[in-house]
């Protein structure tokens, strides 16, 4: 009984902390082919759309890069589609645009210390809340 | 004129709250019950007048009074009649007046509902009440005069409501919204009551639970109403975006959920009531805190309305007289309510506490991800942006162990429980709760995710719990309040199942289309057929017809790029092919040439059930809510608080 | 007064949240400081808009200059174009930067409005902007002697920030080095 339990929490654990509880996941591949229609290039591929999505528009700043009309989105759009067909991974690419346009760009603030208590806050405030539960039904 | 009137009905209210809010005071203070009964009076005057600057502004809409501004900013000759009547609540300043007019309407429930209610009680009640609407009217008076006059562009025709929201949903979506932020208020203004009497009976809870519970159910519909209608409206195929605004409104839900099963607690043991009245006072705050957030330019948002720091300054200081004053009395009175005794460590109360501790981490990491751009920028540390990856990756594990607590806390039972009786007894839900959603993800699913399974054995751990709870309680003591929970935590756990399957599943293609060409998507044929030229009371564009197709069964859908004539605005209508398992949905981008058009196709599995879950849950707090217990008559000398 | 305990926390988040709010409506969210303040000026080789030569960043003379990013489709644009006439009228060395634009438009542009610029270069794709962390028409860039970066104003160039702010910067800079 108590194996089983410590393999549900255990499994339970181990997908709070996986990548994927984070990000949305792009879906694999399907194995069944999917013919495009009569298209000279492949419009963005998947990589590009999740790393477009996490990219803020400066000028319609409510807006990622994949869903903003605005001109500047769409450059930055092509920019990140060159720098994608020149083989640079999507860390390489945040980065390069980070050195441009800062911090701000990215819609997943960076961990460095003054993001600090914003990463680890949730999890502060967890046990901060359990311990003084935990005192309290212990008086 | 009608204008003028309006005007005048909001100052003749402002009036009529002062008086309603003064003389019963004085009443109190002085013992004098002929004054503290004047409070019925008042507040119908006030909660009249109230309704007649609401009908005054309508009129103004309704007749193209372009000489009223915010009738000029937010309307247009061309408008559709329904229109107009939404467009009332278009822009800041009729927001504002909305706010107030439901804020009368609670006020008006509250003083019929509460004939029963301790007068003393009541009249406190009311006082708060009214001291919250003068503010607000005030608010509206100084710095956001929804009738003023604007004389220098005299030949228009309105500068047209914004087209986003020219869509059916926004007559549900902000008035359904308001209820909930502003129902709230009657929470706190009930807490207030308590803490200025000093004391919190059983019966303060039942009073105050019916009314929690129609708050939170109508913010329940509104955060799923705007959820589905961004859905519909915004042509991204997204639901949440995690905007400060959409934040702002889900952060007093999530306390409102914690106020809800806490006052379970005060309720049935008499425990914990300092904490149920600082989450009383926490819910009505997080409103206020919204309203601050979005009206001061504070934030960027989609919401944001037209900045004006006078405004924001306006309220923040009302805001912090009102929290400020809220925390104060609470500080000072809070010992005097505080229970002796502690519950176990394994029961009920327990469990409840741990559920309270959960939503209001949730809320605590939303709000400081909502606020920390403005935090750091504060300081001088720089620009962040806090978005959607950001507080998926926090609240996804915060959410999973309360998902397991939902499950288990419904079998414990109250006073003290042996945790390992309860654990081993639910042996057969978990391995059902690991087994069944193994089971259909093997069979239907192409992929195996381990990030679907999770979800899915989660909401499966939850709906197999609640409902073997109905077999554990004994069928005969069930009650509708029960019922209702049941409802209400299933609708979570279909919701979780709709979020976990369309975002594991979902499937995105982009690629430029021309007419006749088609694409392949999950085993559905889409056929761009043809494109036509579209004429609309407001607006031109394109209509395309695309076939969607599967073996036998075919679909005709038609997405839409409009282009609002007056303000020039382009707007993607974007056409949804709808079934109870899956949405196609077809999206027109950027047209290619005179010819083709990128074109944007979504197979979304499941997502109608997140709003489905949504009405469940919404469905679940009605059924308690409508509790025949909670309304029983009292007798005279009964349970009453004597204060 | 009586013990708080732990209803001390809720003050206290309630005090520290008016503070940041007060705070907040000082501020602007939407405007965006320059990540390229300290930094050179990044390899660049536009052509002339006035003729068939180029500019780069050696070609820049080695000097406090103005570096103003313009274009003839940007209406806000036209509303700085008087100021920066008074400024090259006084001898302060501006130099554009012709942001995705049309070479004739541009000329026809300057033709209307006035020609401040000692001389204009062509981004006509936009890259030396983007690595400037251009985000939109007009921005105007302080570059000291050595090439390096040291002021961003994005948005139309007013009197009272050329008084108060920019004026006084370049004069800093002449001084140093």
């Amino acid at each position: 009984m108590k194996y089983f339990w410590t393999l549900a929490l255990c499994l339970l654990f181990i997908g709070t902390t996986h990548p994927i509880a984070g990000t949305a996941h792009p879906s694999r591949d399907r194995k069944g082919a999917e013919t495009l229609a009569t298209t000279a290039e492949t419009f963005p591929t998947k990589t590009e759309t999740q790393l477009l999505k996490d990219l803020r528009c400066l000028v319609c700043q409510n807006q990622d890069l994949a869903d903003s009309n605005a001109t500047l989105a769409k450059d930055l759009r092509q920019e990140v589609h060159q720098l994608l067909q020149q083989g640079q991974s999507p860390t390489e690419i945040k980065a390069y645009l980070q050195a441009r346009y800062g911090d701000f760009i990215l819609f997943k603030p960076p961990v460095k210390p003054t993001t600090l208590l914003l990463w680890f806050g949730p999890f502060l405030f967890l046990s901060l809340g359990l311990m003084l539960l935990w005192t309290l039904l212990r008086k | 004129m009608i204008a003028e009137l309006g005007c005048l009905a909001l100052i003749l209210a402002l009036v009529a709250a002062l008086l309603l809010v003064g003389l019963p005071c004085w009443g109190i203070v002085k013992q004098r019950a002929d004054l503290q009964r004047l409070d019925s009076y008042y507040l119908s005057l006030h909660c009249g007048f109230v309704l007649l600057a609401y009908v005054c502004l309508t009129a103004c809409f309704l007749l193209d009074d372009f000489s009223v501004s915010y009738v000029m900013a937010n309307s247009s000759v061309s408008l559709p009649l329904f229109y107009k009547l939404c467009a009332v609540w278009g822009g800041h300043e009729g927001s504002m007046l909305l706010w107030v007019l439901i804020l009368s309407l609670w006020m008006c429930l509250v003083g019929f509902f509460s004939r029963d209610l301790d007068s003393l009680m009541r009249t406190r009640v009311l006082i708060i009440l009214g001291l919250l609407s003068a503010g607000f009217v005030l608010f509206l008076l100084t710095t956001s005069n929804p009738f003023a006059r604007q004389f220098q562009v005299l030949q228009t025709s309105g500068r047209d409501l914004n087209p986003l929201l020219q869509d059916p949903g926004f007559l549900l979506h902000p008035p359904m919204l308001y209820m909930g932020y502003v129902g709230f208020a009657v929470a706190f203004a009930f807490a207030m009551a308590a803490l200025w009497a000093g004391r919190v009976d059983v019966s303060w809870t039942k009073w105050v639970r019916p009314w929690t519970l129609a708050a939170w159910c109508c913010l329940t519909a509104g955060i799923t109403l705007g959820s589905w209608w961004a859905y519909r409206e915004l042509g991204w195929g997204g639901w949440w975006f995690w905007d400060p605004v959409e934040n702002a409104s889900f952060m007093p839900w999530l306390v409102g959920t914690a106020l809800i099963h806490s006052l379970m607690v005060t309720e049935q043991r008499q425990q914990f009531k300092a904490w149920t009245i600082l989450l009383a006072i926490t819910a009505f705050s997080l409103s206020l805190i919204g309203t601050f957030l979005v009206r001061s330019g504070v934030l960027t948002s989609v919401h944001a309305f037209a900045v004006d720091p006078l405004r924001g300054l306006y309220i923040l200081g009302f805001l912090s007289v009102t929290i400020g004053g809220a925390m104060l009395l609470f500080v000072l009175r809070a010992q005097s309510l505080a229970t002796t005794e502690a519950p176990n460590v394994v029961s009920k109360e327990s469990v409840l506490l741990l559920n309270n501790v959960f939503l209001v981490v949730l809320m605590l990491t939303v709000l400081m991800g909502t606020i920390y751009p403005l935090l750091v920028d504060g300081l001088g540390l720089g620009k962040l942006s806090v978005g959607a990856p950001y507080f998926n990756a926090v609240f996804v594990p915060l959410l999973l162990p309360m998902l397991f607590i939902m499950g288990l806390g419904l079998h414990i039972k109250w006073l003290k429980d042996n945790l390992k009786r309860c654990l081993q007894s639910l042996t057969w839900a978990g391995l059902l709760s690991v087994v069944l959603p193994a089971l259909v993800l093997g069979v239907t699913a192409k992929t195996w995710q381990w990030s679907a399974f999770l979800g899915l054995a989660l909401a499966t751990w939850v709906i197999i719990t609640t409902l073997s709870s109905l077999r554990a309680r004994g069928f005969k003591r069930i009650n509708q309040a029960y019922c209702g929970m049941v409802l209400a935590h299933c609708g979570v756990a279909v919701t979780v199942i709709g979020i976990t399957v369309s975002q594991t599943y979902g499937v995105q293609k982009d690629l430029p289309l021309a007419p006749g060409q088609e694409v392949l998507l999950q085993g559905y044929t889409i056929a761009f057929v043809n494109q036509s030229p579209l004429q609309g009371p407001n607006y031109t564009g394109v209509r395309a017809q695309f076939r969607v197709q599967k073996g036998e069964v075919v679909h005709t859908i038609y997405p839409e790029k409009r282009l609002y004539t007056v303000g020039q605005m382009v707007m993607t209508e974007s056409a949804i092919d709808v079934s109870p398992f899956r949405d196609i949905y077809i999206a027109l981008g950027e047209p290619q040439n005179a010819e083709s058009w990128s074109v944007r196709v979504y197979y979304k599995p499941l997502v109608r059930w997140i709003w489905l879950g949504g009405f469940m849950i919404l469905g679940g707090g009605l059924l308690a809510m409508t509790d025949r217990r909670y309304y029983r008559k009292r007798s005279a000398a009964g349970d009453l608080c004597q204060n | 007064m009586p013990k708080l305990g732990w209803t001390a926390l809720p003050v206290i988040l309630c005090i520290l949240l008016g503070l940041a709010f007060w705070r907040g409506l000082s501020l602007d969210p939407r405007e965006l400081p320059s990540v390229q303040l300290g930094k050179k000026l990044p390899a660049f080789q536009l052509p002339l808009l006035e003729n068939a030569g180029v500019l780069s960043e050696n070609s820049l003379p080695k000097q406090v200059i103005l570096l103003n990013v313009w274009a003839s489709w940007c209406q806000a644009c036209v509303e700085e174009q008087a100021l920066l006439m008074e400024l090259a009228a006084d001898r302060v060395p501006i130099y554009g930067i012709n942001y995705k634009d049309k070479p004739k438009q541009a000329k026809q542009w300057l033709k209307l409005w006035g020609n401040p610029y000692q001389r204009v270069g062509q981004d006509r794709q936009g890259k030396l902007a983007l690595d400037l962390g251009v985000y939109g028409a007009p921005e105007t860039f302080l570059i000291d002697k050595q090439g390096i970066v040291r002021y961003r104003h994005a948005g139309i160039l007013t009197k009272k920030l050329w008084t108060e702010t920019i004026h006084p910067l370049m004069q800093h800079w002449e001084q140093q080095g």
